[in-house]
């Protein structure tokens, strides 16, 4: 395998549980460098423990996890140089002031980018003085992040990194993603709750649902796909109505709407015509097709549903 | 007792392992104060008033005083209501039990004065939850004077003598205890988050913290910083070198490591737990020199020489407790361009460099004592044990707390630790007399022995590092 | 002439994708020639950094223009609005006001008006918007 066609993380048939309770189960997931990859799931999904296994801070119980092609247990201290990682829950030395907790991580790093961190910590208003331990949480927060970036690294892998982030911060922190990913090389990986930053920022989107990643592809091909029919038929519809790859179908009345996973134009017409009905087709953001796709009744999405070509 | 209460009961009993060493500490005393009372005449009080009254009372009140700031330092304490009603009441029957009821029982086994013994431990009882409260060293300090006042026979007397001429102060002491336990159950409901006292008592470590308990504690320690200037000088004056660290290559890195066990540099580590060391065996050596005064069977100075290899023994427990703390940064820690031998090696260095900086100058000063306090013992067939024996149990003091350290259970730890305790006392004990005893061929094949042990130890210890989960 | 990124109005939470917002309301300043051929669209990092968005999807839909000649790539300059632009075909541009049309018309029949009604209306706000 050459250096270009490497992915840059590789996560192949992972396994994971904790004593009884498996976490993630057969989980493929492979980012190709250059790649801005946002993670979803519901709360308890695995996001987590997806990132760390993908970091080599849990051991996988079965299939494979690496990091530029390294086995992300044993990664060397050269690949560690490439990686940035915020965790969820940002761990400090309590007693360091926060000028020493970014002294301490830049005394690791052969290469330190001093000016970007000034610049940054300038931007994010964070109390050089104060000791770390008297931060906010989203102040720590946001140390987590000048820290991981500080080495401008080829990966960045973040753990909800805007969860505890005023609006302001939140799009001062999109901003610097949106800086650092115009290098071509850079790959990052967040998970997050927040849909709009995903919809700015992520070129892909991978969904995480019971322990699998359901969909991995393109945020504009789900969103080319995924569309709200409103049905209005003159007669009332039978209970039995329902749309062929429908994620979700409601009928009232005359009136159905349903939501599928596939849009076609065919599909629409055939409608039309079957039921000499009025059908518009609305599109969805992406809060809404989470929403849909995390029903718990909806049925799982495959991915031969979204192959189809973009335009 | 209704339902509410029962609930209320419940949560004492969800730490089951505190539960099940409450229930045998207290089964334990019973069988012990079964077996003792009638037969001694301890008019004295002494070590047994010490056992039977004040240890039961210094942990069941710190227990109870622990899990009433867990209760009551939430915002739910004051949210929800009728919370304080059912949860004071089973606190003071509790504490009924504990500070009135329990006395009782021993005076009367150990036929000691009830009202004496009631007036201690109301006092007592009222010092120990108000040091919770607070978390003041001083009231930490008057505690401690309390528990150890049974070797006073002046004072002692007070608490144990039958003598109606001490009814007026003892009646006194017993009013003073008695408020000072009330005013600490309004203090309870009547705490402020902006209150200095609004804290839980997160640094006993009895759980894996939650976030809560985290930032708490983030929080508590910088203002344990602030407090000084001496202190804020140190630590700052230690960190601020960071800033001048340049690139250093790969070999290096883990020295870096040395930042981040604790805010101090080692060897003020070591000057402070040394001190510490010193103050204790000290006040023991004070302590035993006036209670066997005169009686020859008990030597002060081979006591304090004793009682300084044991508290030499818990340095390994306090790095480990240390390093179990940096245990929650490791995560971040393991990310730095270090791979994970590396990581684990120099955290390994770091653990065996702590211990060693408070060992050695601590066997040194116990060497220098010795010729004053204990001239006796300086034969060379003893020195030759002694020297033997603790050079032998160090690497599986080490290898067992380092291996110790990666329980996560604060509580298992500790349980852990002073089997870990017991153990090497027995070791170091059983080696010095096969030295001793049965000649210098049988030490030096023991002390083999435990020498070839505790390096299984460090490299079980050393692999169960490598193979851990350190996210 | 360099065009602001102002002009475009991006929406990332909309169900519509950016890429696809871009390209369509290129399209439409093409079509009512507040672009014409020789017109510099705004660079990919200027629009991306503008709108907060994801540089490559910017350059994505850029593509797409491209591939339809309505714009072409000058090397070191930028994208430039095609001489072929302007005139567009005409069918297309009639399908997309088509597309604009038809909710509208499904809502007045929503509201009960004949299609004699809305067609009067339409007259009269044709008229209206000439003036």
């Amino acid at each position: 395998m050459n250096q270009l066609s490497q992915p840059a993380v590789l996560a192949d048939g992972l396994c994971k549980s904790f004593a009884a309770k498996q976490v993630l189960s057969n989980l493929d997931l492979a980012l190709a460098p250059g790649t801005v990859l946002g993670l979803l799931g519901a709360n308890g999904s695995g996001k987590t423990t997806l990132i760390k296994c993908l970091l080599g801070l849990f051991r996988t119980s079965g299939g494979r996890a690496q990091i530029f092609g390294e086995d992300a247990w044993n990664l060397s201290a050269t690949t560690k140089e490439r990686i940035g990682y915020v965790p969820q829950e940002v761990a400090t030395y309590p007693w360091m002031r926060v000028r020493h907790v970014i002294d301490y991580t830049a005394a690791f790093y052969p290469r330190w980018n001093r000016e970007l961190v000034a610049d940054l910590c300038r931007r994010w208003r964070l109390p050089l003085d104060e000791r770390s331990g008297s931060l906010s949480v989203g102040q720590l927060q946001t140390l987590g992040i000048v820290l991981a970036l500080g080495h401008e690294p080829e990966l960045l892998i973040l753990d909800e990194p805007v969860a505890s982030l005023d609006p302001g911060a939140r799009r001062e922190f999109l901003r610097t993603l949106i800086d650092l990913v115009e290098h071509p090389d850079r790959t990052v990986l967040f998970s997050t709750h927040i849909t709009s930053d995903l919809e700015r920022v992520a070129s892909q989107i991978a969904l995480l649902r019971d322990g699998q990643i359901e969909f991995c592809g393109e945020l504009d091909l789900l969103k080319d796909r995924v569309k709200r029919l409103r049905i209005l038929a003159p007669d009332a519809l039978p209970a039995s109505f329902a749309v062929a790859g429908a994620l979700s179908c409601q009928v009232d009345g005359k009136l159905a709407v349903a939501t599928v996973a596939d849009f076609s134009p065919q599909e629409i017409d055939e409608l039309r015509q079957t039921w000499n009905a009025d059908v518009t087709v609305s599109d969805l953001n992406l809060e809404e097709i989470f929403v849909e796709l995390h029903d718990s009744e909806s049925p799982k999405l495959s991915q031969g549903e979204l192959t189809g070509a973009v335009r | 007792m209704n339902t509410t209460h029962f609930e209320v009961v419940r949560t004492y009993t969800s730490r089951r392992w505190l539960v099940v060493a409450v229930c045998l500490g207290a089964v334990w005393i019973a069988f012990m104060l079964f077996l003792m009372g009638n037969d001694i005449d301890n008019q004295q009080g002494g070590v047994m008033g010490m056992n039977f009254l004040g240890l039961p009372l210094m942990i069941g009140g710190l227990l109870l005083a622990m899990q009433a700031k867990y209760q009551f330092v939430h915002s739910r304490a004051r949210l929800t209501p009728g919370y304080a009603r059912p949860h004071l009441v089973v606190l003071v029957a509790l504490l009924v039990g504990l500070v009135l009821v329990y006395p009782v029982l021993t005076s009367w086994r150990l036929h000691y004065a009830p009202l004496g013994v009631l007036a201690f431990s109301t006092l007592f009882a009222a010092l120990v939850v108000w040091q919770i409260q607070v978390m003041s060293g001083l009231l930490s300090l008057a505690s401690l004077a309390l528990y150890f006042s049974y070797f006073q026979p002046t004072i002692a007397q007070l608490w144990v003598a039958d003598s109606p001429s001490l009814l007026l102060p003892r009646l006194a002491l017993l009013l003073i205890g008695l408020s000072g336990i009330t005013a600490w159950l309004w203090r309870l409901t009547q705490m402020k988050e902006e209150d200095s006292d609004y804290l839980v008592p997160v640094q006993s470590g009895f759980s894996q913290q939650s976030r809560m308990e985290k930032s708490e504690a983030r929080h508590l320690v910088t203002r344990w910083i602030s407090r000084s200037p001496v202190h804020r000088w140190v630590v700052d004056g230690w960190h601020d070198r960071l800033a001048g660290i340049e690139t250093p290559s790969e070999s290096t890195r883990p020295r870096l490591l040395r930042y981040g066990m604790w805010m101090l540099p080692m060897p003020l580590v070591a000057v402070q737990m040394l001190v510490m060391i010193l103050a204790i065996a000290s006040m023991q050596f004070f302590i035993f020199s006036n209670m066997h005064a005169g009686e020859g069977s008990v030597k002060a100075g081979p006591m304090m020489l004793g009682q300084f290899g044991i508290l030499c023994m818990v340095i390994p427990a306090m790095a480990c407790h240390l390093l179990a703390t940096r245990r929650t940064r490791l995560g971040q820690d393991l990310l730095l361009p270090l791979s994970r031998e590396a990581l684990v090696d120099g955290l390994r260095r770091q653990f065996v460099a702590m211990v060693l900086w408070t060992t050695v100058p601590a066997v040194l000063l116990a060497v220098a004592i010795a010729p004053y306090v204990a001239a006796e013992l300086l034969t060379p067939e003893n020195m030759v044990a002694v020297v033997a024996t603790a050079l032998a149990i160090q690497p599986l003091s080490i290898g067992l707390s380092l291996r110790l350290a990666l329980v996560q259970s604060g509580l298992q730890r500790m349980a852990g630790m002073i089997l870990l305790l017991y153990l090497l006392m027995g070791v170091a004990v059983g080696t010095y007399f096969a030295f001793v005893n049965a000649g210098l061929g049988w030490g030096a094949f023991l002390a083999l022995t435990v020498l070839a042990l505790g390096i299984m130890c460090l490299r079980w210890a050393h692999n169960a590092w490598l193979n851990a989960e350190l996210g | 002439m360099d065009t602001s990124p102002l002009q475009f109005d991006i929406a990332p939470s909309s169900g519509v994708p950016i890429y696809r917002q871009i390209v369509d309301q290129v399209v439409a300043l093409v079509a009512g020639g507040r672009l014409t051929p020789g017109d510099f669209l705004p660079s990919v990092r200027q629009v991306a950094q503008t709108a907060d968005v994801n540089p490559m999807t910017v350059s994505k839909a850029y593509g797409l223009l491209e591939s339809d000649g309505v714009v072409e790539r000058i090397r070191g300059q930028g994208m430039c609005v095609s001489a072929t632009a302007t005139s567009g075909p005409l069918a297309e541009r009639r399908e997309q006001a088509q597309q604009l049309l038809a909710p509208a018309i499904h809502r007045a029949r929503l509201l009960g008006l004949t299609d004699k009604q809305i067609r009067a209306l339409f007259e009269a706000s044709l008229k209206d918007s000439a003036k």
